[in-house]
């Protein structure tokens, strides 16, 4: 069986994402919100990732009158969220047995 | 300014007014963020794919004139000022000239088209999620009238439209010696 793998950087954009108002946020906005942990030319290539993983999902969102083409944003799955809890779960009963 | 200067010459008793040359309809919603209102101007197309916008005769052409203006001055540089007559508009031929030198088009939009020529869609959608954040930026930095900002977020934004390429590089590498690989019959041929 497949055990489905959370970098540090999957981990954190699911943090942020369920932290979130609304559990939405576009790449920019997790961008600024990570502090510097995230980068603006890799945070949608890691998106892109999560997406084909199956953790998180997006949708075009365009706001009255926001120029130009719409802005996609992000929301976890059911998925993401349960293989987070998961790791949560591991990291701590790890970090524990190393106590 | 030499737009400026050419048209200037309209004949007496005609009705002047600043008008623009923008690309996209796009453009119309910059303009509207700036409180300009689309009621206020008359929109014509160009022939080609530009739109020509100026104020539209009316009780508040005077306000909508002086708006445009300022718009061009402080907010709106991508815009080509021009006077021209309303309501007709007889200078396209000019305008054609001009534009060639004077307009750019909205930043990341070349890479955009680029991208969407060479990429597949899944890989086009990932570059317009990037030129589309790169785009609101520059919209919002511009209608703060922060110039010196804008050149921050250009250098920003195509920054990280490249490092995308170059992340998304080494898969696309992989995609394709896999593709190579399988069309080979899984390595080079053998020799008898």
């Amino acid at each position: 069986m497949d055990i489905p793998g959370l970098s540090p950087k999957e981990r954190l954009i699911l943090d942020l994402l369920l932290n979130a108002p609304g559990c939405e946020l576009y790449g920019l906005e997790m961008v600024k919100l990570s502090n510097g942990q995230l980068k603006r030319g890799t945070v949608y290539v890691t998106l892109d990732r999560m997406d084909d993983k199956g953790y998180v999902t997006s949708r075009e969102v365009k706001e009255p009158g926001q120029p130009g083409l719409p802005r996609r944003v992000f929301t976890v799955t059911g998925f993401g969220q349960r293989v987070l809890s998961a790791y949560e779960a591991a990291s701590a009963v790890l970090s524990g047995a190393r106590a | 300014m030499n737009t400026l200067r050419r048209f200037s010459g309209v004949k007496p008793g005609q009705r002047r007014s600043v008008a623009f040359v923008l690309h996209s309809r796009t453009d119309l919603d910059v303009l509207a963020a700036m409180g300009i209102k689309r009621e206020d101007l008359v929109i014509r197309g160009d022939g080609e794919r530009n739109l020509i916008v100026g104020a539209a005769d009316g009780p508040r052409a005077g306000s909508t004139v002086r708006m445009l203006r300022d718009a061009t001055r402080n907010k709106y540089p991508l815009a080509v000022p021009i006077l021209m007559e309303l309501p007709d508009v007889p200078i396209l031929s000019e305008l054609r000239e001009e534009r060639s030198s004077r307009i750019s088009r909205p930043p990341g939009s070349r890479l955009l088209a680029a991208a969407e020529f060479c990429c597949s869609p899944k890989t086009y959608r990932l570059f317009q999620s990037v030129v589309v954040d790169f785009q609101l930026e520059y919209c919002e930095t511009l209608g703060q009238g922060r110039t010196r900002k804008l050149w921050m977020v250009r250098i920003r934004g195509y920054w990280s439209f490249w490092r995308t390429a170059l992340a998304l590089f080494p898969v696309s590498l992989a995609r394709l010696a896999v593709r190579l690989w399988s069309a080979t019959g899984g390595g080079l041929p053998r020799s008898t």
